[in-house]
């Protein structure tokens, strides 16, 4: 669920840049944690937990196969969205900040 | 009482209401002995609390340091406390058993109520109150000074010159609407004067649907778009100006016939039966913004540029030869960045003929961001906002902690706790709401607590102050977009499986990187 809002806006902003003259040639990659989830964006099999699945996420899977966004898997170490979504302990709440682009001023040499 | 007091701290037992007075008559019976023993036990606490300090921090003053140690003993002493003196403001709070040294609580800031008045922090509060507000609220008020009047003759200079209105007889069956003059002293950025500003405004909320207007929507710039151009612009070392539209809401052409009432004061001589018939927009009615942007996206598409379809503030002129001009438009505000220098001056000079204008430079502060620009980048961050969120809900002084909220914690509806101030709360909460513009850090944080919202406990307080507590450490962030790295979007995508404890809803949250920043970033159960 959370990956099909997530490409929604991966699609407008990929629209937005294409205007702002910076279009990604590539697809976009959507890193996500959930291995499950990417197997089914891949690989559309009917299985018994799946069947409940909103239509929203058929939507993810029309966009994999169109090739403008790619799910990726990724450790969970490094999973920046995590920040988002749960209270962490310190030691990794300041590294996904930091992997954020979050910092105090740089200065100017 | 205090040391600068000399008044008497009476208590009456019937009502359980504290009294501060001069006005006192002393009497050999049981009122007395009631006053000074509720003296005494106040005195003991105060030792004891003064022994306790010397050992921790010096540097806080007392009524910072009471609220670290009281924040957990309140809970249990003021259960009742709070509730009856967030609603009965001019009476104090009734007396706790220990007679305890009082805080003055954030809801009774805006009042001065007897017992507050005589400690000392009160009243310099209570000064500043005082010498921010001497702007008039009336034009009565207003008249008798000669810099308001000069004020208010430019504003209708400038309304004249606009060719804002004209003057009419009302025709049968319509009506008029209201107008009303707002005074205001603008600061520069170091507190002093900059200018008196008088402004008429029209009571829009006379106005009714069908007859006086029809549409009043009007788009404006998403934060997503805004920090999508900034990272751009770093990854292209592009410069990013900034442009003001002095008065932008008169400019906005009207299509409904709205008719205005004589502003007062300079009421046409002989002619004050008559009205105004309004041709462009004026400040306060409903459809200006809509106005003002259809005028200056009728410009914009005049002079050229396209605008984005999925976006509709956005807007991009293309030279030859690759040259490339976008604009943002924020309500009066306007951002623009491109790779031809000669482009943005010829835009700047074809705007300023066409409305009056203040150039800004270089863009270094927009809506309460502060933007600094580089070579290497371009570096944003709400540093001012920050402060000022702060001072204002008093954590200016509070202890600084590393993380925003307690790993591991869940918060959950809390039906049995103490209530609290819920204004206060939603302040609050709006107030860091507006933060995560440039703290992605913040943005799950500021989600959860902003649903308890309806009804917020003790708990939710606590965890609403130890953002702040946070932010304290952390004023100085902000968001870092580097020339170097990969242009290319990258999506980190998320969710907590049914981590609400309450309707077993998940919370999924996404981010967007992009030149080594982020750019978009959502936390939503």
């Amino acid at each position: 669920m959370a990956a099909a809002s997530c490409a929604c806006q991966g699609v407008w902003m990929r629209k937005v840049l294409e205007k702002l003259g910076h279009s990604q040639s590539k697809c976009t990659t959507v890193l996500c944690d959930n291995s499950s989830t990417i197997k089914l964006s891949k690989n559309p099999v009917m299985h018994g937990r799946s069947k409940h699945i909103d239509v929203r996420f058929h939507f993810l899977r029309d966009l994999t196969r169109d090739g403008v966004v790619e799910l990726k898997h990724c450790v969970t170490q490094e999973q920046v969205a995590d920040i988002m979504t749960k209270p962490l302990k310190l030691d990794v709440f300041l590294k996904l900040r930091e992997l954020m682009g979050v910092c105090v001023v740089p200065r100017v040499n | 009482m205090s040391e600068e007091s000399k008044a008497y701290r009476l208590y009456d037992p019937t009502s359980k209401k504290i009294v501060v007075s001069r006005d006192v008559v002393f009497e050999e019976n049981e009122c007395w002995d009631l006053g000074r023993s509720n003296e005494e036990a106040r005195i003991d606490i105060l030792e004891w609390r003064d022994s306790n300090k010397e050992g921790s921090e010096n540097d806080q003053s007392e009524e910072e340091f009471e609220e670290e140690v009281a924040t957990e003993e309140r809970r249990e002493v003021s259960l009742s406390s709070s509730e009856s003196a967030g609603e009965n403001s001019s009476t104090s709070e009734e007396s706790s058993p220990e007679g305890r040294n009082r805080r003055v609580p954030f809801w009774m800031e805006d009042y001065v109520s007897g017992v507050e008045f005589s400690e000392e922090v009160v009243e310099h509060n209570n000064l500043v109150l005082f010498a921010s507000t001497t702007d008039p609220t009336t034009f009565e008020e207003a008249i008798q000074s000669s810099k308001w009047r000069a004020a208010i003759d430019l504003e209708i200079e400038a309304i004249e010159k606009n060719g804002t209105w004209e003057l009419t007889d009302l025709p049968k069956g319509m009506k008029t609407i209201g107008v009303k003059w707002v005074f205001k002293t603008e600061l520069n950025e170091n507190g002093e004067v900059d200018k008196c500003k008088a402004r008429l405004v029209a009571k829009g909320y006379a106005q009714q649907h069908g007859i006086d207007y029809t549409e009043v929507f009007a788009p404006v710039a998403r934060w997503d778009t805004i920090r999508m151009i900034i990272a751009l612009a770093a990854r292209n070392s592009w410069s990013m100006y900034q442009l003001d539209v002095k008065s932008a809401f008169l400019h906005g052409e009207l299509n409904e016939a709205v008719f205005v009432e004589q502003p007062q004061g300079y009421e046409k001589k002989g002619e004050e039966y008559k009205v105004y018939k309004l041709k462009k927009a004026l400040y306060g009615l409903k459809q200006a913004p809509r106005a003002w942007y259809s005028r200056i996206e009728a410009y914009f598409i005049k002079e050229g540029f396209e605008r984005c379809n999925c976006e509709h503030t956005l807007f991009i002129k293309r030279g030859d030869g690759g040259k490339i001009l976008i604009v943002s438009l924020y309500v009066d505000d306007l951002i623009f960045t491109g790779n031809n220098e000669s482009m943005f001056v010829k835009f700047k000079n074809s705007m300023k003929l066409e409305f009056d204008m203040t150039d800004l430079g270089k863009m270094k502060y927009f809506l309460g961001v502060e933007i600094f620009q580089n070579p290497e980048g371009i570096y944003i961050s709400q540093r001012k906002y920050a402060k000022d969120i702060l001072e204002r809900f008093r954590m200016e002084k509070s202890t600084s902690v590393k993380n925003p909220i307690v790993p591991g914690v869940r918060l959950m509806k809390d039906e049995e706790g103490s209530k609290v101030n819920a204004t206060m709360y939603k302040q609050l909460v709006g107030s860091l709401m507006y933060l995560t513009v440039t703290r992605p850090d913040l943005m799950y944080v500021v989600s959860l607590i902003s649903r308890f919202m309806t009804s917020p406990t003790e708990l939710h307080l606590q965890a609403a102050k130890r953002v702040l507590r946070y932010l304290k450490g952390t004023m100085d962030l902000g968001i870092f977009y580097q020339k170097k790295g990969n242009g290319e979007l990258v999506a980190y995508t998320d969710s907590d499986y049914a981590g609400d404890v309450d309707d077993r809803k998940s919370t999924s949250g996404y981010v967007f990187l992009l030149s080594e920043g982020a750019v978009s970033w959502s936390s939503k159960k």
